[in-house]
């Protein structure tokens, strides 16, 4: 196959052959990496830098203003073991990334499926199930601060409207719906890509394997089950990793919407590691928190890709 | 295989070598200034937080009769406060930050900085100045660390009830006086549909408004200023529960407050009071301009919280920020000019009139054009609208309040309005956190 191709091809204008045929392998060992130099260096500088110092940072008791950083070991994360509201937020997190994951990958799904068969308007749909996707989390916290307020939300008019006026509350500010309530609305924005995804995945399913599936009298769910979802296997995966990581580093639409409260009901660990570093001047505690959430989001990562290869065997 | 790879077209290693010359000759280029912003390494960096109207007009006029008498070019950078702590601390250690920053007051705020050596100590300009005999004694002590002078504040801001005087005749009611006479005209308001209290506390700092307001009255300013900034005294005696209870479990057992308070932002609260739906906002003096602009031809006054048990009103006051000279800063005695500037009968006359904004110094306001309101504030601002000593406080959220504080107060009175937690168990909580921050 190299072989014809290279025989195929027209010979380069005035570039002679003979100097890379006598080029010693170290040479191009050299372009290779030289090559991969400028992204390495963009990744070390921006990726590991950061995160050695993170490493350190979390090893001192820094304000994050000070000059000299006194080195306290372990202290930071012996602290974070016996802090209560590190579990807490911990727990948010995880009913965030659960929840979250399980809520928009289903909804996506459903709407990918319902356009799946290119139905008119279809772009118009497309379009609008993605726009959430590309706007600012500053926009969507303040419209949903809107749609939830206690003084103007449409949702409690709405629910008033349908004699549903026993269930308004201020949504945002109530401990025992605040977290779902701003779990909502960073599902809402985040399903555009995953629709996108699930979208894209589904013209590769095999329309003659579906056929097949029906004439054997397989009904509706079981195609989708049986047939449809395995050939979505790798757009699941990647869908599933990319909202557990999201989940993981969920911090501006709750910074946005509540800020963590009311009574800390909404802090997750990256608002926690915020509040600690950057307003409480506690840099080294939050840098421990920051890597507790970090090695937290790439062990799931892993082992949900993992899971995933096991299965494909 | 090996064989195509060899021969496969792609960028030699002189074609590599044009590319970063490219790159090389871009950097270089960008490294000569090309892409810099106005303003460079010529001007006096100034960081402030006017981000608002009428303020940022005013201060821009402020420091443009500082450009033009000393023909200093001014540099200025504006962003909210949140942004500014996160910030600064930053910039000022990098040394390549601001000359003058407008930075919040406060152990946690500012000291950070002092502590850290990022602030330059201001006595000695503030002699050569003769500063000291015009700052008023409260604002100084905002301003000091450990004994040294690092800020020039200069804002005097109280908090207090806004109200709607042409709103409340017109409901028929009467601007309450006491406690006793706000729990029934709260009463009163719901009844006609009315919201009594415009107050939200989803950000973090209405609250602490609310209860400065509270305790200044039950305990009185000079104890409040002896607690908040030299720590004599305690936050979980029963005054302090008092306070707690009174404002957090009975105003809204009283209907003072729409229903989901903790879901309310502060600038939502004003939008309800400045709507006409509410009587009242609780809100600061740096609202005053906002509410003059979105209430025209009413009548609005402001006052401390009503009389609890018989006692003096008064009105929590505070220098919010003050400005400050970087450590590292290489223009000193500009930096120091320009802080001199702010305080000059040219530019006070702009930060008041214009700015709704009142330096702590004293200046004659006489044929000044200042409305009612503004008048009003400017007095509660000065002696509290009556005695200095009797009627005006300090806001529990300076002094010695460290961040850990502030926080405890926002979550702990969020969950007090929930009923999640009890007036006493957060008076204790709150002493906690003030002990663990000292």
């Amino acid at each position: 196959m190299a072989t014809t191709m290279i025989r195929s091809r027209p010979p380069l204008a005035g570039r002679s052959t003979a100097p890379a045929a006598r080029r010693r392998p170290g040479d191009r060992r050299v372009s290779g990496y030289l090559f991969v130099l400028p992204a390495l260096a963009v990744y070390a500088l921006f990726i590991l830098y950061p995160l050695v110092q993170s490493v350190y940072l979390s090893l001192t008791d820094w304000d994050g203003a000070k000059p000299h950083k006194t080195f306290i070991g372990l202290g930071n994360f012996d602290r974070l073991v016996h802090d209560t509201l590190f579990w807490r937020a911990l727990w948010h997190n995880l009913i965030w990334v659960v929840l979250g994951t399980a809520l928009a990958m289903a909804v996506s799904l459903l709407l990918a499926m319902l356009v799946w068969s290119r139905p008119r308007g279809f772009t118009v749909f497309r379009t609008v199930y993605f726009m959430p996707q590309i706007l600012p989390a500053i926009i969507v916290g303040i419209v949903w601060s809107w749609i939830y307020s206690p003084a103007f939300g449409i949702l409690d008019r709405g629910l008033s409207a349908v004699g549903l006026g026993s269930w308004s509350r201020g949504w945002l500010g109530d401990p025992d719906f605040a977290l779902y309530a701003v779990l909502v609305a960073s599902v809402w924005a985040t399903i555009g890509l995953a629709f996108v995804i699930f979208t894209a995945a589904l013209h590769n399913v095999d329309q003659d394997l579906l056929d097949a599936a029906r004439v054997d009298g397989a009904g509706a769910w079981q195609r989708f089950r049986h047939v449809v979802v395995p050939q979505l296997s790798s757009a699941v995966t990647l869908v599933t990793v990319l909202l557990l990581v999201h989940g993981f580093q969920a911090f501006d639409h709750v910074w946005i919407m509540t800020k963590g409260g009311p009574d800390n009901s909404t802090q997750l660990l990256a608002t926690y590691t915020y509040q600690k570093a950057f307003m409480e001047n506690d840099v080294g505690y939050g840098a421990a928190i920051s890597l507790v959430l970090t090695v937290l989001s790439l062990v799931v990562s892993l082992a949900v890709v993992r899971l995933r290869e096991r299965g494909d065997r | 295989m090996n064989i195509g790879r060899r021969t496969a077209p792609g960028p030699s290693r002189r074609d590599f070598m044009r590319l970063s010359g490219a790159a090389g000759a871009a950097l270089g280029l960008s490294a000569c200034g090309f892409g810099r912003s106005d303003g460079g390494g010529s001007a006096l960096k100034v960081w402030d937080q006017f981000t608002t109207s009428p303020q940022n007009e005013a201060v821009r006029k402020v420091y443009d009769l500082y450009r033009r008498s000393s023909g200093v070019t001014i540099d200025r950078t504006t962003q909210p406060g949140d942004q500014m702590t996160t910030v600064g601390k930053t910039a000022l250690a990098s040394g390549t930050g601001p000359d003058v920053i407008y930075y919040e007051v406060g152990k946690g705020n500012a000291g950070v900085l002092a502590e850290a050596g990022l602030l330059l100590p201001l006595d000695d300009l503030a002699a050569e100045h003769g500063w000291l005999n015009k700052i008023t004694p409260f604002a100084q002590r905002e301003a000091r660390l450990d004994g040294k002078l690092y800020g020039l504040p200069n804002e005097t801001e109280t908090t207090a009830l806004f109200y709607n005087k042409t709103l409340i005749d017109k409901s028929g009611l009467t601007v309450p006086r006491t406690f006793d006479e706000l729990l029934s005209f709260c009463a009163k308001a719901k009844a006609k549909k009315l919201i009594p209290i415009a107050y939200g506390q989803a950000d973090v700092y209405p609250c602490w408004w609310a209860f400065s307001l509270m305790t200044n009255n039950i305990v009185g300013g000079r104890a409040m200023g002896d607690l908040v900034f030299d720590g004599k005294g305690s936050w979980n005696t029963p005054q302090m529960k008092q306070a707690i209870q009174l404002f957090f479990v009975d105003l809204v057992k009283a209907g003072a407050f729409i229903d989901g308070l903790n879901s309310l932002h502060g600038p939502d609260a004003q939008s309800m009071f400045l709507s006409g739906k509410a009587l009242m906002n609780l809100n600061g003096t740096w609202a005053v301009g906002a509410v003059e602009k979105g209430l025209p031809g009413q009548e609005v006054g402001i006052m401390p919280m009503p009389s609890i048990d018989g006692g003096d009103r008064v009105y929590p006051a505070g220098t919010g920020s003050a400005y400050y000279i970087s450590a590292k800063s290489k223009r000193g005695e500009e930096a120091g000019a320009f802080l001199d500037s702010l305080y000059q009968p040219e530019a006070l006359r702009v930060w008041v009139e214009q700015g709704k904004i009142f330096p702590p110094v004293p200046f004659d306001s006489s044929g000044w054009s200042l409305s009612p309101l503004q008048k009003q504030a400017l007095g509660a601002a000065q002696n509290g609208g009556g005695d200095a000593t009797r009627n005006l406080g300090y806001s529990v959220n300076h002094g010695k309040a460290s961040p850990g504080f502030l926080n405890a107060m926002t979550s702990g009175f969020q969950a007090v309005v929930q009923g999640r937690k009890t007036p006493a168990r957060q008076a204790d909580d709150l002493q906690k956190a003030w002990e663990k921050g000292r």
